[in-house]
């Protein structure tokens, strides 16, 4: 049932042990190194020749200057070949075979192993199928040194498996002299044996050596930001136990559900939102050595937001589904995707009521209009995308022979509102100013129980049935659970302009074309913006039906070009007081 | 029935630390199956065993998942069964776990069945050079030995040196039990399956008595205050309980940056960056480790070995890493073969699985504070010549200046909406465009749309210009050597680690991440491949009219229909079927 993927590394590693929770398999740890983790991936490197061990020693800051280059390299560490399984020492076989391997370890036993034994070494030269690495670089003198450890690190992790062979240059290093050399040859290590596990070369304790000790202190101090997955940098708060939340588990409360907050943050309580820089952030969070007793105080995060203890699952919930295909259709063409078209002209057409900070000169009114025409412009541009899942709703349910006939699109705005369930009472599509009355009519608009939701909730529910093939029912919960969005969007819009008059934030705008030539000649380029937009939609969506792919990328390029045209112009009219009456409205 | 050889299920798993007595209960990752839910990845609960007095388990499935008693987490407690190869017939071999059943018609017993344990802790001693300062934990259980067994690890010393931990002031690493089976069946779980479980310790920080109190860098990460002052709020270090290490070790002493053999980064230890940078000589109770099967069947014996590592809590649990250790390990060991028509459906699988990751982590990422971080970086450490050719590596990074990699991630319409640098507000609005980006793309049929549909508009080559080139293989680093002197270098298929531009951020994806050599982090060499050929590569001859979709230079010469066409192909073919059954 479910696309989620188990990971293929080999068969065994997919068998999901009953008991187990899935965070206990390998493909929840991140990849990576840096301290904090369950593993630092660059420790099966150190053994990456077998019989010898290396330490990359590296500069603390890898851009950072070279103070010291002569020290820093793939440096041995030490021989340990007596009991590495990929050398066969250990087995005590008396007929050593005439093998790389039984070379090699006759170079370790012999001289070659006497002299790495003594004194400084590092990897000079690496050699594989004809091609070879000097890990040494120019400096800005112009003198040859050696490369980072790191450096040197991400060369050697990316040598290729056995059978390919590997030669080292090894070189005995003091300060800038070269006092002696080896060379041997052998192969890369195999990580895992045909068992999947990691190969017992590596000793209990290895593979965590590296990381932070204690792990809480890079809970607090990492600043990689590649494991948001398992250590999360914002989230939404906890929603209190008294509330109810919205259908797709978001708090009714439109600042929760709008506002992220920093997770590491001292005060558990606090529900301030987070700051988009470290160091605005850091004074509020836990400190290095507070983690090391607080680490179990910090939430456990679900869907994106922190609970306390318990994570009730999701269950399916029921919708009542439509009779037949054609039915669902009708719904769509008729009702849903004409709504979705008229809403999004709507919405573009009350966000350029909206005045820009510039316009309004007050440092708090700055930060709600920014706030609402961002909010808007998202809003709609969504919209635009949910006309375009209800035409692809269609098409495919042609593509599946699930309904007759041939796919054409559906580009015509509705009449009128649906800010109640029933249809009869909705008001005529107004071309209206963001009023306060209107963005009332908005959030009811979007209502989780208004009409529109409950109306794609049975769509999601006609979807799901067997006949309908599954990806398609996808597209329509995905528009369902954006109209929560914008029912919140829209609340914290007017959470955010509640203190303030209209007249503070919105432009004097009329719809309808101006009298002054100018005007006209721009106002009338932006309605030849907007044909073109929906006539290169058209094409698209007719294009992608056809499945004439490249057709459908040049139409959709053109209608997002001229979108574009078509909203700098409507700034500029807005600015003038002058709005745009959209054809037919 | 003749046993061949034995081996651990999983062969590698990870424990999670927690304070609670009480281990986490089983689930599995899901899509959301709620109207609501756009199909965005969930846990639900999955059977759980809960180990009884006796030894034995018991299957449930919970109806929900519990995470915390009280004000301790509960930890992360993987089994293991034991497996074997077993010859069923003369060419028939087959893999089945071994049940009591099977153990005694192979002629075993449990008392023939030896499980060694061995975990450790050589954080401080990778430090300090010392193996005095390692701790590791031993235990041997015989197989009807189903008592919990505590790991006590201690410091392994000759005479002479100083041990870390004593032998009579150990540090718990866990326990071990070996599952008493029971030849009963329930809720479909043969209760009989030879199983043994690793419980991690309780996540308690250790110090000497010397490790009380001490005053924390009230710094961001990566910055030391002035070795002369010690601001900062002060905390207690270690409860007064665990200051139990021997405060003459090295470890004690400790002092990053002497020695160019740190790990790095090396400032990730309490005492970093706080005065002279001195050790407090505080360790944890993380481990890894072994645990071996022995088993001797009719005087053989055979071996089985797994692996633990026993780290931090999963706090995000339904977000996934999108490259993850087995990521790591499929590049390093299993060779890509190629995208072939008859496991294009594996691979579009894996795409969209890896797109629903990506998804999962940049949800729970602050991409503005990241993407700050970055660019400081690029401006402080080494500056590109050029840093605004595109993708630009300065201030522009990810604006409307950005072009056209910015207006090819997030479309027109919105691009005008992103205040350019020096306005306010750029912060709110890139946690908004993050999660429009990548939502939308959890959905395969939007994925494959964006891919290899009308993409948004954009080309296969703008969206291949996105993402950022894994590193090259050895042979192709090894063949770039002479163009690195070049200091405008920059390569659209690899990134080279001696190559300065390669060293610096920018706004491919994914951006402003950090990589295990701090480089920008980018797919790994496996998966970019994948993902690449899989958008190059596929593509019907038929439909071809234009030349933004002819195959761009090195796709492979084999055409077949795009899954989105291949689709519509199938669906189409089923329809008709049906239609013709329907007459």
């Amino acid at each position: 049932m479910s696309k989620l993927k188990p990971y293929n590394l080999t068969a065994r590693n997919n068998y999901k042990v009953v008991g187990n929770p899935a965070i206990s398999r390998l493909e929840d740890s991140p990849g990576n190194c840096y301290p904090g983790l369950e593993l630092d991936v660059r420790n099966l490197d150190r053994r990456f020749f077998p019989g010898l061990v290396f330490e990359f020693a590296a500069k603390d800051d890898i851009l950072a200057p070279d103070t010291q280059p002569w020290l820093y390299g793939a440096k041995l560490l030490y021989l340990d070949y007596q009991q590495d399984p990929e050398l066969g020492y250990y087995k005590d076989d008396p007929q050593v075979e005439d093998t790389v391997a039984s070379h090699l370890l006759a170079d370790y036993m012999g001289d070659k192993g006497s002299k790495l034994s003594d004194g400084d070494w590092y990897i000079d030269t690496v050699y594989q199928d004809n091609h070879s690495i000097s890990l040494y670089q120019t400096d800005k003198n112009n003198q040859k040194i050696p490369l980072d450890g790191l450096v040197i690190w991400r060369i050697i992790r990316n040598l290729a498996p056995k059978p390919k062979l590997v030669k080292l240059l090894l070189v005995q290093r003091k300060d800038d002299k070269i006092l002696d050399s080896v060379t041997l040859t052998g192969w890369r290590r195999t990580f895992l044996d045909e068992k999947g596990v990691l190969s017992v070369a590596y000793q209990p304790g290895e593979m965590t050596q590296s990381l932070c000790s204690p792990w809480q202190h890079d809970f607090r101090d990492c600043g990689c930001h590649y494991w948001a997955s398992n250590h999360p940098d914002v989230v939404y708060p906890q929603i209190s136990l008294t509330s109810t939340p919205l259908p797709d588990g978001e708090s009714a409360n439109p600042i929760l559900a709008n506002t992220l907050v920093d997770w590491l943050r001292s005060d558990r309580s606090s529900t301030a939102a987070a700051y988009g820089t470290i160091p605005e952030n850091r004074p509020f969070q836990m400190d290095h050595f507070e983690a090391n007793h607080r680490w179990q105080d910090l939430n456990i995060v679900l869907e994106n937001r922190e609970i306390d203890s318990l994570y009730i699952p999701r269950s399916s919930n029921k919708a009542n589904p439509y009779s037949s295909p054609e039915e669902l259709a009708e719904v769509l063409s008729k009702q849903l995707i004409p709504l979705e078209m008229m809403l999004a002209l709507e919405y573009l057409y009350s966000r350029f009521s909206v005045k820009t900070p510039d316009e309004v000169n007050d440092p708090l009114l700055d930060e709600s209009v920014n706030l609402t025409r961002h909010n808007i412009m998202v809003i709609a541009s969504s919209e635009m995308l949910h006309m375009r899942w209800g035409n692809q709703i269609l098409w495919e349910l042609y593509e599946a022979g699930l309904l007759k006939g041939s796919y054409s699109p559906v580009l015509v705005p509705a009449q009128k509102i649906p800010i109640t369930k029933d249809p009869n009472t909705w008001p005529n599509r107004s071309l209206s100013p963001l009023t306060k009355q209107i963005l009332d009519d908005y959030i009811k608009v979007e209502h989780p129980e208004g009409f529109i939701d409950t109306t794609y909730s049975r769509v999601v529910a006609t979807l799901s049935l067997p006949i309908y093939p599954k990806h398609i029912s996808e597209l329509a919960s995905r528009i369902v659970t954006d109209g929560i969005q914008h029912y919140n969007h829209f609340r914290e819009i007017k959470l955010s302009l509640k203190p303030y008059e209209e007249k503070d934030y919105l432009r004097n705008i009329t719809p309808g074309r101006p009298e002054d030539p100018e005007d006209q000649k721009i106002y009338d380029q932006a309605l030849e913006h907007y044909g073109q937009v929906i006539g290169n939609l058209y094409k698209a969506y007719s294009a992608d039906y056809r499945k004439d792919l490249a057709m459908a990328t040049r139409h959709i390029a053109k209608a997002r070009g001229e979108m574009v045209e078509l909203s700098e112009l409507a700034e500029t009219l807005a600015r003038k007081g002058i709005g745009i009456k959209w054809p037919g409205w | 029935m003749l046993i061949k050889d034995v081996f651990f299920l999983p062969p590698m798993a990870i424990a999670r630390v927690g304070g609670s007595d009480i281990p986490l209960e089983s689930f599995e990752w899901a899509e959301d199956p709620s109207i609501h839910g756009a199909s965005k990845t969930v846990i639900e609960p999955a059977i759980t065993l809960e180990v009884g007095q006796d030894g034995s388990v018991r299957p449930y499935l919970p109806s929900v998942i519990r995470f915390r008693d009280g004000d301790k987490l509960r930890p992360t407690a993987p089994f293991y069964e034991l497996w074997a190869i077993v010859q069923v017939d003369v060419d028939d071999y087959r893999e089945m776990p071994i049940t009591l059943d099977l153990l005694e018609k192979a002629g075993g017993k449990l008392s023939d069945i030896h499980y060694r344990v061995t975990v450790a802790n050589l954080k401080a001693s990778r430090r300090t050079g010392e193996a005095a300062c390692s701790f590791i934990a031993r235990a041997d259980v015989r197989g009807n030995d189903h008592k919990k067994q505590k790991l006590l690890a201690i410091s392994p010393h000759t005479s002479g040196q100083q041990p870390l931990v004593l032998a009579d002031k150990p540090i718990p690493l866990g326990d071990f039990q070996v599952i008493r089976p029971i030849k009963v069946t329930e809720m479909g779980v043969d209760l009989s399956v030879l199983r043994v479980r690793f419980t991690p310790a309780k996540g308690e920080v250790y110090g000497t008595p010397k490790t009380i109190t001490g005053p924390a860098s009230p710094l961001p990460p990566g910055d030391a205050l002035p070795a002369v002052t010690e601001r900062g709020r002060i905390h207690e270090i270690v409860p007064e309980k665990n200051r139990i290490l021997n405060p003459n070790t090295s470890w004690s002493t400790y002092i990053m940056e002497v020695s160019p053999l740190d790990p790095q980064p090396c400032d990730s230890y309490d005492g970093a960056n706080v005065g002279n940078s001195q050790s407090w000589g505080v360790v944890d109770d993380s481990c890894d480790g072994v645990i071996e099967a022995s088993l001797i069947i009719n005087g053989k014996r055979f071996m089985a070995q797994a692996r633990v590592f026993s780290g931090p809590p999963d706090y995000a649990p339904d977000r996934r890493p999108f490259y993850a250790v087995t990521d790591d390990l499929a590049d390093r060991d299993q060779q890509l073969e190629g995208l072939k028509e008859k496991t294009l459906e594996e691979t579009e699988a894996d795409i969209a699985d890896l797109f629903r990751r990506v998804w999962e982590t940049s949800s729970l990422a602050n991409l503005p504070a990241t993407r700050r971080r970055a660019l400081l970086e690029n401006r402080i450490n080494a500056p590109a010549p050029n840093p605004d050719l595109p993708p630009t590596t300065g201030p522009n990074s990810m604006t409307q200046v950005d072009a056209p990699y910015f207006q090819d991630l997030i479309g027109d319409e919105l691009t005008a909406e992103v205040p350019k640098p020096e306005k306010k507000q750029v912060e709110v609005n890139y946690l908004d465009l993050a999660k429009r980006a990548h939502e939308e793309l959890i959905d395969i049929d939007n994925l494959l749309y964006f891919l290899h549909g009308d993409g948004g508009g954009r080309s296969k080559q703008h969206i291949i210009k996105l993402i950022r080139p894994a590193f090259g293989s050895f042979a192709e680093l090894a063949d770039n050597t002479d163009r690195l002197e070049d200091e405008n270098y920059k390569n659209d298929k690899f990134r080279d680690p001696r190559a300065h531009r390669d060293s610096l951020q920018d706004m491919r994806m994914p951006p402003y991440m950090r990589d295990s050599d701090e480089m920008p982090l980018s797919l790994n060499r496996r998966q970019y491949t994948q993902l690449i050929e899989f958008i190059k590569s596929p593509f019907d001859l038929e439909q071809e009219t234009a030349s933004d979709s002819a195959p761009v230079e090195g796709s492979t010469e084999k055409k077949y229909p795009l899954p989105i066409q291949r689709r519509a192909k199938k669906l189409k073919k089923k329809a008709e079927k049906s239609e013709q059954e329907e007459k």
